[in-house]
C-alpha cells in the first residue's frame, strides 16, 4: 500500500516538474512564478536582492552549477508577468555569471531564473534606479556635513 | 716653466675629479639614514629637476617613460559606478592622462612621511568608487626602484611599503590630489596626500564625464563589485579584486604578424647581420661562422655565441663569469633596467623590429636581490600587449645579466601591422571557463590574478586575433 501510495506520489511530482522545467525558457513567466530548490544559482551582486543606482544599466553577478541554465525576466506590473530581458545563458566550469540589465526610470523588478534538467529556481532582484542631479545633490550634502564638523 | 704648467693642469684634474667622484658617492651610496639624505633632496628640488629635465642627464627618460613604469592601462572612474572608462595605450587621452599621472606621482614620491598614511580595504575601494584614475600594471614595483624611475631619491614613502602593485589617484579631496598604494603582498594600502594642483586631473575626468555616451559606452565593473573576489559554496574561481571586468565583448583590430629578419626572397639581410655583430661586440674578422641545418647562421667567438634563426629568433649566450656584453658600469638595478631597455630598443632598431615593447617581469625586492637579473619584455599593438607563447618561448624578449654583463639574450623580431578589419573577443567568462578545463585538477579552487585583452602570437606569421588572457596564481 505504501508503495503504491509512494509511485503516485513520483508520478504526480514528474508530471508537475516536467512542464515546468520544460517551460523554463519561454518569453514570459507568470508574477507568482516559483521553483523547487535554491541550490542552482546564488546571487552575489546586488548581495541583499536589493540595490539603489544613478546608471542607466546595472550588472547583476551570481554563481552557479555548472551546467545550470541563466535568464533574466523583468516584471510588467500591469500585466503581474514577467518578461524576458536576457536570453538564456549556460554557467561553465567557472561557474560564474554575470550580466548586464537596463533600467528605466520606473519600477526594475528582475527575476533572474535559473534551472537545469531537474529543478528551477527563480531570484528576485530590485533595483532602484535614482537621478544623477540626485546623487549629485547627496554627494555635495555630504561635503558639506563634512566641512561643517 | 713648461713643466709646472703641466702640473697645475694636471693638479686642477685631479681637484675636480675629486670633487665629481666623491659627489656621486655622497648622492648615490647609502650613507645616510632615510629621509636624511641632504643630496637627494636636492636632486629632487624642482629646481634641480627642472635644470636635469633640459639637460637630460640621465640619458633615459624616454626608456623609463615608455617601457618601465608606464602603465599598462588605465581606468578613468567618474564617479557614478560603472560609468569607467579603459584606455589603452593607444587611446588618444592616454598620453595626457598618464603625463597627468605622473606628474602627481612624482609629488607623491616626494612627500614626507607625515603626508602618509594606512589605509583599510573599504577605503581603498571607496576610492575606486569616486572620482579617480586607477593605473593597471602589467608588474609590481619596488618601491624605491619606482620612485627612482619617476626622479626621486629616497622617497619616504618605501619605509612604508617596499612593494608597489596598484596605484589609484583621487580627485575627490578638496585641495589636492591624493595617491593611493595597494601592496599586493601584504594586503596593506596607504594613502599620501600630495601638494600638486588638481586642476589638470580634473579636466582629464571631467573630459570623460562630459563626454560619456550612456548608449555605446562598455560596463566596466571591478571584480570586488560583483563580489567575484570571495568565494562562495564551491565556486571554482576566485578573481583578485582589481580584475576589470569587461561585461560585453570587445572590438579589436584584427592584425598581421610579420618576420623582420627576412628579406622578400626569404634570406638574411647582411647589413642588419653587420649591424648585430657590432652591437654584441663580435669582430667580423675574428669570429668563426657556420650555418645549421635549419637554416640558422651561427658566429662564434672566443666563450659568446650568436644564433640568427630563419624564424626571426636571436640567441647570445656568453659562458664565461665577468664576460659578455657589458651593460653597465655601476651594478644598480636602475642603471641595469636602464640599460638593458636602452640595449633591447638598439638591437629592435637594428632589425626593424617592433619597437613598442613593455616590462613584462616583476621589479619587485626579489629581482634586486638576485645576483642575476632576468628581465622580459613583449611585445605591444594597437595599444595591447601582444601574448607571445611559442614552443619555445614565453616572451619576446628575455635577458640575464650579471654584475652589469649581459650573459643571456633572446629575441623573436616581429612586426605586427592591421589589416583593417575588427574582430570580437568573445565573453570573459569564457576564459575564464577556458582557464579552469587548463589547469584546475579534481575540481581544485583557481586564483586568477590577472584578467586583460591580448593578441595572441604562437610564433606563426600570419593574423592574430584579439583574445582574454588569465594568468592563474601559481602557473
Amino acid at each position: 500500500m505504501l508503495k503504491k501510495l509512494m509511485a503516485i506520489m513520483l508520478v504526480f511530482m514528474f508530471a508537475v516538474s516536467v512542464p515546468i522545467v520544460a517551460s523554463a525558457y519561454s518569453d514570459t513567466l507568470p508574477g507568482w512564478v516559483t521553483g523547487n530548490t535554491d541550490s542552482l544559482i546564488y546571487i552575489k551582486r546586488p548581495e541583499s536582492h536589493w540595490a539603489s543606482t544613478s546608471d542607466k544599466t546595472y550588472t547583476i553577478s551570481a554563481v552557479g552549477a555548472e551546467g545550470t541554465y541563466v535568464a533574466v525576466y523583468k516584471y510588467d506590473a500591469s500585466s503581474d508577468t514577467y518578461y524576458l530581458v536576457k536570453g538564456a545563458t549556460q554557467i561553465g566550469a567557472s561557474g560564474l555569471y554575470s550580466v548586464v540589465v537596463d533600467l528605466t526610470d520606473d519600477s526594475n523588478v528582475f527575476c533572474v531564473y535559473a534551472w537545469n534538467d531537474w529543478a528551477t529556481q527563480p531570484v528576485q532582484i530590485s533595483i532602484n534606479k535614482i537621478k544623477k542631479s540626485t546623487v549629485d545633490k547627496l554627494k555635495g550634502i555630504t561635503v558639506t556635513i563634512r566641512n561643517f564638523f | 716653466m713648461k713643466k709646472e704648467r703641466i702640473k697645475s693642469i694636471v693638479l686642477v684634474l685631479l681637484v675636480f675629479s675629486n670633487f665629481a667622484l666623491g659627489g656621486r658617492i655622497w648622492i648615490n651610496e647609502k650613507l645616510w639614514p632615510d629621509g636624511y639624505n641632504f643630496f637627494a633632496n636636492i636632486q629632487n628640488s624642482y629646481i634641480v629637476k627642472a635644470v636635469s629635465d633640459i639637460f637630460d642627464f640621465n640619458g633615459s627618460a624616454y626608456v623609463s617613460k615608455t617601457h618601465i613604469i608606464a602603465p599598462d592601462k588605465i581606468i578613468v572612474n567618474t564617479g557614478y559606478q560603472t560609468t569607467r572608462f579603459a584606455l589603452n595605450a593607444n587611446h588618444e587621452m592616454f598620453k595626457n592622462a598618464n603625463d597627468v599621472a605622473s606628474e602627481i606621482l612624482s609629488d607623491a614620491m616626494s612627500s614626507t612621511s607625515k603626508m602618509i598614511s594606512p589605509i583599510t580595504e573599504e577605503q581603498w575601494y571607496s576610492v575606486l568608487s569616486g572620482k579617480s584614475m586607477y593605473l593597471v600594471y602589467n608588474i609590481e614595483y619596488d618601491t624605491s626602484l619606482f620612485s627612482q624611475f619617476l626622479g626621486i631619491k629616497g622617497a619616504e614613502i618605501s619605509s612604508f611599503t617596499d612593494r608597489i602593485s596598484d596605484i589609484v589617484i583621487s580627485a575627490d579631496n578638496a585641495i589636492s590630489p591624493v595617491v593611493y598604494i595597494r601592496n599586493s603582498k601584504t594586503g596593506s594600502y596607504f594613502k599620501i596626500s600630495t601638494s600638486a594642483s588638481k586642476n589638470k586631473l580634473e579636466s582629464v575626468l571631467d573630459y570623460f564625464q562630459q563626454s560619456f555616451d550612456e548608449e555605446n559606452s562598455a560596463v566596466i565593473n571591478y571584480s570586488f563589485d560583483l563580489l567575484f573576489d570571495k568565494a562562495f559554496g564551491n565556486q571554482k574561481v576566485i578573481l583578485n579584486s582589481m580584475i576589470p571586468i569587461f561585461n560585453n565583448p570587445q572590438k579589436f583590430e584584427v592584425i598581421e604578424s610579420a618576420n623582420p629578419m627576412l628579406k622578400a626572397d626569404n634570406t638574411f639581410n647582411s647589413s642588419t647581420i653587420d649591424k648585430l655583430l657590432n652591437i654584441f661586440d663580435i669582430n667580423p674578422t675574428t669570429m668563426s661562422r657556420y650555418t645549421e641545418a635549419n637554416g640558422t647562421i651561427v658566429f662564434v667567438e672566443n666563450d659568446a655565441i650568436l644564433k640568427l634563426s630563419p624564424e626571426g629568433v636571436l640567441e647570445y649566450n656568453s659562458k664565461l663569469t665577468q664576460s659578455g656584453v657589458k651593460l653597465a658600469n655601476i651594478s644598480s638595478a636602475y642603471n641595469t633596467i636602464c640599460l638593458a631597455a636602452d640595449f633591447m630598443d638598439e638591437i629592435s632598431a637594428a632589425v626593424a623590429s617592433n619597437k613598442n615593447l613593455y616590462i613584462s617581469s616583476d621589479l619587485t625586492d626579489d629581482f634586486i636581490k638576485n645576483e642575476t637579473m632576468n628581465i622580459c619584455f613583449d611585445y605591444r599593438a594597437n595599444g595591447i600587449p601582444v601574448s607571445l607563447n611559442t614552443e619555445n618561448l614565453g616572451h619576446a624578449v628575455n635577458m640575464q645579466i650579471e654584475n652589469g654583463y649581459l650573459k643571456n639574450y633572446v629575441q623573436i623580431f616581429r612586426t605586427y601591422s592591421n589589416t583593417g578589419s575588427q574582430a570580437e573577443t568573445p565573453l570573459y567568462i569564457e576564459a575564464l571557463d577556458k582557464a579552469i578545463q587548463k589547469y584546475s585538477k579534481d575540481g581544485e579552487q583557481l586564483v586568477i590574478e590577472k584578467l586583460y585583452t591580448a593578441y595572441r602570437d604562437d610564433g606563426s606569421i600570419g593574423l592574430k586575433n584579439a583574445d582574454w588572457e588569465a594568468s592563474v596564481s601559481g602557473y
